[in-house]
């Protein structure tokens, strides 16, 4: 299969005043249409310059060498249109002072060049779609009357508002508590699969990133050090730091690590 | 025993929008020295707003809350400021924690010098001793707040908390914003201090995995009361709620770990 994207080489490098970082090192990786590729990495992983790269939204001054090729669709994708974005801060992506159906109707206005009554219908469907109940209710709220969970429902109406074929998360549930986590990680894998969207889903946790992912891609200071299903990668980790990632996952299951409190009571009195 | 905090029909209520609600009703727990009890529950349960009444950032509208046998709410100004040399917090965001300019040995040294703990002499010393007990080179001690990592200040943050020699600890969510391999080694310092302090920690999460790792026992929460309580490893694996079953469910699995 042709594949959506194709990045051969991708290198990025930030300016710091004098010093120039490598941010990204020889990254090389293809994404068929449909596919979910999840991006596991910790802090300085380079994971969100990936991200930004493949948007086109790296920051002035940056460096960037190698390719980011589009088969499919043979031209630049436009962001919005063919490239959705969901980011960990929804309040970063939501405008404070306007409501949010008429956020996602300019989404459709600058995309479709929808209009009028049609953009509103379509926004309320849209609001629909990301399983928020009553809909016009919530196009008529401002982002602050909304829970964070809400809110980044609504950022994710907003990414997919355009028809895209390609959604890139970033982050998108680190910044929820564990049961809106899972709603939402619900929710993107189902707008996924019904919509036949592709998928680079970014996070920081490997289980997640295990759950959603049908190909998991490991960076580690702007390296590609693993790619795999997985299955392969959680069991049989080749490199060492990815051993490390798997082995300082705290599972449900895992021993408990506190003493017990008999202990730490004798302790006490003594 | 004596326990070190008793927690007696909290109530706390909020206005907003018009609706008065109460975003702590009727909660009570206790906590024994050096013991770890969580505090679990989603956004919005009450498990903040408990840790602001523990720390006595905030006033109840009903309940008591004695801390090392006294009625926290019935200190005097200056025995509260005593007092809370004993009882210390840790939040998520320690950036919002601290002045980003100050430097390491500025940060630590305020808690000695508000407590009269150390001559001005002997505080460089201390600030060292603090520093290597979390984990820390005493070199970081010239440093920015700003110049140092996100896992470096965290643990700048709990030694500033240790600084006091407190009997509690709260933790707000302190593991919940670090990467998977800070979290453990953070968990596992928290642990070893308490097993050379016997510091107790009130643990507050929304993750039920780190809780069964870190505490002895939980109180869930949920929109303010109290659904279940017991020892962490009961309540996690045999959850009788439906609180506790939904916050259960809602841990991420590691799939491919199966039969590991």
């Amino acid at each position: 299969m042709t594949p959506l994207l194709s990045v051969r080489g991708l290198s990025v490098q930030y300016r710091h005043g004098n010093e120039t970082v490598a941010a990204l090192n020889d990254i090389s990786f293809d994404l068929a249409p449909g596919e979910r590729l999840a991006i596991i990495g910790e802090s300085g992983s380079g994971k969100s310059t990936l991200a930004l790269a493949l948007g086109g939204l790296l920051p002035v001054g940056s460096t960037v060498s190698g390719q980011i090729l589009w088969p499919a669709l043979g031209r630049q994708p436009s962001n919005g249109s063919d490239i959705g974005f969901v980011f960990q801060d929804p309040s970063g992506s939501l405008d404070p002072l306007m409501q949010v159906g008429d956020q996602i109707v300019e989404v459709l206005r600058a995309n479709q060049h929808m209009r009028g009554a049609d953009a509103k219908t379509r926004a309320l469907q849209l609001i629909d779609r990301v399983a928020l109940p009553e809909a016009a209710v919530i196009a008529a709220s401002y982002p602050h009357q909304l829970s964070g969970g809400q809110r980044q429902r609504v950022a994710i109406a907003c990414a997919i508002a355009a028809g895209p074929k390609f959604l890139i998360a970033d982050e998108a549930t680190s910044a929820l508590d564990t049961v809106i986590q899972a709603e939402i990680m619900r929710l993107i894998e189902k707008l996924v699969r019904e919509e036949g969207l592709a998928l680079i889903f970014i996070t920081h946790d490997i289980a997640l990133a295990s759950s959603i992912g049908e190909r998991i891609v490991v960076l580690h200071e702007g390296r590609m050090i693993e790619m795999g299903r997985p299955e392969t990668i959680i069991s049989h980790p080749v490199q060492n730091y990815t051993r490390r990632l798997v082995s300082s996952y705290i599972a449900l299951d895992a021993s408990p690590m506190v003493r017990p409190l008999a202990d730490a009571l004798a302790t006490g009195a003594q | 025993m004596q326990p070190l905090l008793a927690v007696e029909g909290l109530t706390r209520r909020f206005t907003r929008g018009g609706h008065t609600f109460s975003a702590v009703d009727d909660v009570s727990f206790q906590i024994l020295p050096g013991e770890t009890l969580a505090l679990a529950g989603s956004s919005g349960s009450g498990k903040s707003t408990v840790a602001r009444l523990v720390m006595r950032l905030l006033r109840p509208d009903a309940g008591r809350i004695n801390f090392e046998g006294r009625d926290l709410f019935g200190l005097s100004a200056s025995d509260l400021r005593a007092a809370r040399a004993r009882f210390q917090m840790v939040f998520q965001d320690s950036t919002a924690a601290f002045n980003p300019r100050a430097t390491v040995a500025r940060a630590l040294d305020d808690p000695f010098r508000i407590h009269g703990l150390g001559g001005r002499a002997d505080r460089p010393h201390m600030i060292a001793q603090l520093l290597e007990q979390v984990g820390l080179s005493p070199d970081l001690a010239r440093r920015a707040i700003h110049e140092i990592s996100g896992g470096q200040r965290q643990r700048v943050a709990l030694a500033r908390a240790m600084a006091t020699n407190p009997s509690l600890i709260v933790l707000d969510e302190a593991l919940s914003a670090v990467d998977s391999s800070l979290r453990i080694e953070l968990l596992r310092l928290l642990l070893d201090l308490q097993a050379r302090r016997n510091v107790a920690y009130l643990f507050i999460s929304h993750d039920l995995a780190l809780v069964r790792a870190i505490a002895h026992r939980v109180v869930i929460l949920d929109a303010g009361r109290i659904v279940e309580t017991g020892p962490a490893t009961r309540v996690i694996d045999a959850p009788q709620s439906p609180t506790t079953r939904a916050l259960v469910a809602a841990v991420p699995r590691l799939r491919g770990a199966e039969g590991k």
